[in-house]
């Protein structure tokens, strides 16, 4: 039996480096309830995590339940109970517990294949050339991966070199800032037009935000940890290949 | 004669490795050593710890929404209010995970740079000076030399 197919630990393609690493659950569980689709995207599962991400928007848009927190923190419970939709808000409750429980689940799995894995010590690759792309593992600053992902969500993302989530994130950014009038109103509130910035505020739409941009630091946070130690993995290996036989008697 | 040098895990290190043989060092006479720190004790082998900022970044995006919920019927509005609750969130996720983990030593990651190999090379007393300047150059932590 081939026994790279049961113990790879990672893979480095046009898209960036994909990873079966130990993560923490609970973490993963989090971020699958702030935004579901969020923790499949941090066990590296970017196609579920992309449409858990698609659906939660189209359906949380649909059954407006987001309006209805907004009520609800806001003490008009009458309001929150007329604005929800309830042939779209009774599936949403189960697609988001299922996203919740699918990434805990999920995460504990991984775990144990890596801890398997890593057993084995699996070859890392460092560089890859295809026609369009070059990709390789550098070191990173976890600090700049927050900070680019704060400044705008999707940034942090493409300094990790995946431009596919990092677009995708930049996309939807640009959608929630419009369909929210968040910049406007940030303008307003600045020149201290305070009524107007509210008035003018979408809660709907805003209501994703603050989601999209703490789920963004976090996963940029994570891959720039993760890739880092994806790093000195590869380059102890390569260390250990070419020293490792070393005939060097440092008493001598 | 033994020249040493500790170094954070870069390209230049390797760079420095590069430059050294082709000195004419023989690869048998370099020897690189991974060193890590103390494990942490409390860690689990079956999951990863988190530390401040994870916990941080958590409470901060639950506070934000709550704050910019309410900010819709709260004198500031919800804009100002989603950035406290964010910064007040991180903060106090923070100081939960790194005041609960100062005892076990949990919750902070491992200052850096901090040295994760030391290179020790075996050569003559003449390319003593030149190898421990390569070091240097490329960013070594510390270097040190032994004479037999």
């Amino acid at each position: 039996m081939n026994p790279t197919s049961r113990s790879a630990l990672s893979r480095l393609s046009t898209w960036g480096t994909t990873s079966l690493l130990k993560r923490n659950p609970y973490m993963v569980a989090w971020w699958s309830a702030a935004f579901p689709g969020f923790g499949h995207y941090m066990l590296n599962q970017y196609w579920r995590g992309l449409l858990l991400t698609l659906s939660e928007v189209i359906i949380n848009s649909l059954a407006h339940v987001n309006e209805a927190m907004v009520n609800s923190f806001c003490g008009h419970f009458g309001r929150a109970t007329s604005v929800l939709r309830p042939d779209w808000a009774v599936g949403y409750i189960a697609v988001y517990l299922f996203a919740i429980w699918d990434s805990y689940r999920q995460c504990l799995v991984q775990n144990k294949l890596a801890l398997l894995g890593e057993a084995f010590e699996p070859p890392i690759r460092r560089v890859l050339l295809t026609p369009l792309e070059v990709q390789y593992i550098e070191r990173k600053h976890p600090a700049a991966g927050l900070y680019y992902s704060f400044l705008f969500p999707g940034l942090g993302q493409l300094y990790n070199h995946r431009f596919g989530l990092a677009f995708y994130g930049i996309f939807w950014w640009w959608i929630y800032t419009h369909l929210s009038h968040f910049y406007p109103a940030v303008l307003e509130l600045l020149t201290g037009e305070l009524r107007d910035s509210t008035a003018m505020l979408v809660p709907q739409w805003l209501l994703f935000m603050p989601s999209v941009v703490g789920g963004s630091m976090y996963h940029a946070y994570m891959t720039t940890i993760e890739m880092n130690e994806l790093f000195r993995k590869e380059q102890r290996q390569y260390l250990n290949e070419r020293y490792g036989k070393s005939e060097l008697d440092i008493f001598g | 004669m033994l020249v040493i040098g500790t170094f954070e895990q870069t390209l230049e290190l390797e760079q420095a490795l590069v430059e050294i043989e082709r000195l004419g060092v023989n690869p048998a006479r370099i020897l690189a050593v991974g060193m890590d720190t103390a494990p942490d004790p409390k860690a689990s082998a079956e999951k990863r710890s988190v530390d401040g900022i994870e916990v941080g970044l958590a409470c901060a995006t639950a506070s934000a929404v709550i704050g910019a919920s309410c900010g819709f019927a709260l004198p500031w509005g919800p804009i100002w209010w989603g950035l406290i609750g964010a910064f007040g969130g991180f903060a106090i996720g923070y100081a939960i995970r790194v005041l609960a983990g100062r005892h076990a030593g949990t919750g902070r990651r491992p200052r850096t740079p901090w040295p994760e190999v030391a290179v020790f090379v075996e050569c003559g007393e003449e390319l003593g000076a030149q190898i421990s300047g390569i070091f240097r150059r490329y960013g070594a932590l510390s270097v040190g030399s032994h004479r037999r």
